[in-house]
């Protein structure tokens, strides 16, 4: 089959639609970085997820976790990675917006990856994750990299995003 | 083995590719990397778990190349053609590069099938086709609105 749909239509399924709807509420944040870097940000936050599930999860020769119900690729599983859009975005939302110096972003860094940890618990116990081989412990190094590559990534933008604004006001004067 | 092959032909074209000069700005390669990537994970995922017509080698060594080459080596050639592209005004001058795009992207997966690091099981040409075409056209027409919009 192309793709398959739940087994069973329980709280994993529950809980990706109502994390989905929730975050249709990040529109009505007040604008706080320029739309083409949102853009990137999204799509990295939607990009991570499923490269890190495509090469350790469903798929030999590690097979560490199971996604949703089955083994198969689910429609669930493409919406679950609408789940982690805003996780991305309000991780860097906040860091715009708090502008975090020095040993406040490694507290910030550290924030957010024990919100991850927590999350990623309470999806555990609502069966969107079924590990086998996987443990909690082993996340938490894993987001403390991808949240500090992740922000240096929006700084990566930040500065581009910069120089291309410069560049046209230079060539508007001349 | 492989890893070594898949991974040198790749980094020397994202070597050539850093050093030329180019048309795109780097939010356009960063979206049409990401695109690619979106684009091609769930297909692929669908193609060998779901419909099982093709097969990964469950061999450490050819797991890390085949995964080299998704996330490194096939959007960086559609980066390329793309850039490609940008250095031509006509219409079938574009549309040209494109379908040469789609079979040199053809060509790395027969080469990948050859290495054994992927396994034939269903697979053809015709699928090939569709399904390199359906990645490159979907994320060519994104990448022209993101062009339009914003650069």
């Amino acid at each position: 089959m192309f793709l398959y749909l739940p087994k069973h239509f329980d709280e994993n399924e529950w809980f990706i639609i109502i994390v989905l709807l929730l975050s249709i509420f990040l529109v009505r944040l007040p604008k706080r970085m320029p739309t083409e870097v949102s853009y990137l940000i999204v799509l990295l936050s939607l990009a991570i997820p499923n490269i890190i599930d495509h090469s350790i999860a469903a798929i030999s020769p590690y097979d560490v976790y199971r996604i949703n119900d089955s083994e198969k690729y689910e429609l669930f599983d493409i919406l679950l990675s609408g789940v982690y859009i805003p996780f991305g975005y309000l991780c860097v939302y906040f860091y715009e917006w708090f502008r975090p110096k020095k040993m406040k972003i490694v507290f910030y860094i550290l924030s957010w990856s024990l919100f991850a940890i927590c999350f990623e618990f309470v999806i555990v116990r609502l069966h969107v994750f079924t590990y086998h081989g996987w443990k909690l412990v082993y996340s938490f190094p894993t987001y403390l990299l991808v949240i500090s590559l992740f922000l240096s990534y929006y700084e990566f933008l930040l500065f581009h995003h910069k120089k291309k604004v410069e560049s046209e006001i230079h060539y508007r004067n001349t | 083995m492989n890893i070594s092959i898949i991974s040198s032909v790749t980094l020397l074209i994202l070597i050539s590719f850093c050093v030329t000069p180019k048309k795109m700005h780097i939010f356009e390669i960063l979206f049409i990397w990401i695109v690619v990537w979106l684009l091609m994970h769930p297909l692929s995922w669908i193609i060998y778990v779901n419909l099982t017509w093709i097969k990964v080698s469950t061999k450490l060594g050819d797991f890390w190349a085949y995964a080299f080459e998704r996330l490194l080596l096939l959007p960086l050639l559609i980066v390329l053609f793309f850039e490609i592209s940008l250095r031509f005004n006509r219409k079938t001058a574009k549309c040209f590069i494109l379908f040469v795009a789609i079979l040199i992207l053809m060509l790395d997966e027969y080469a990948l099938l050859r290495m054994g690091v992927l396994q034939d099981v269903k697979w053809n040409i015709v699928y090939s086709f569709i399904g390199k075409s359906f990645i490159l056209l979907v994320s060519y027409f994104l990448w022209m609105r993101f062009r339009r919009k914003f650069i």
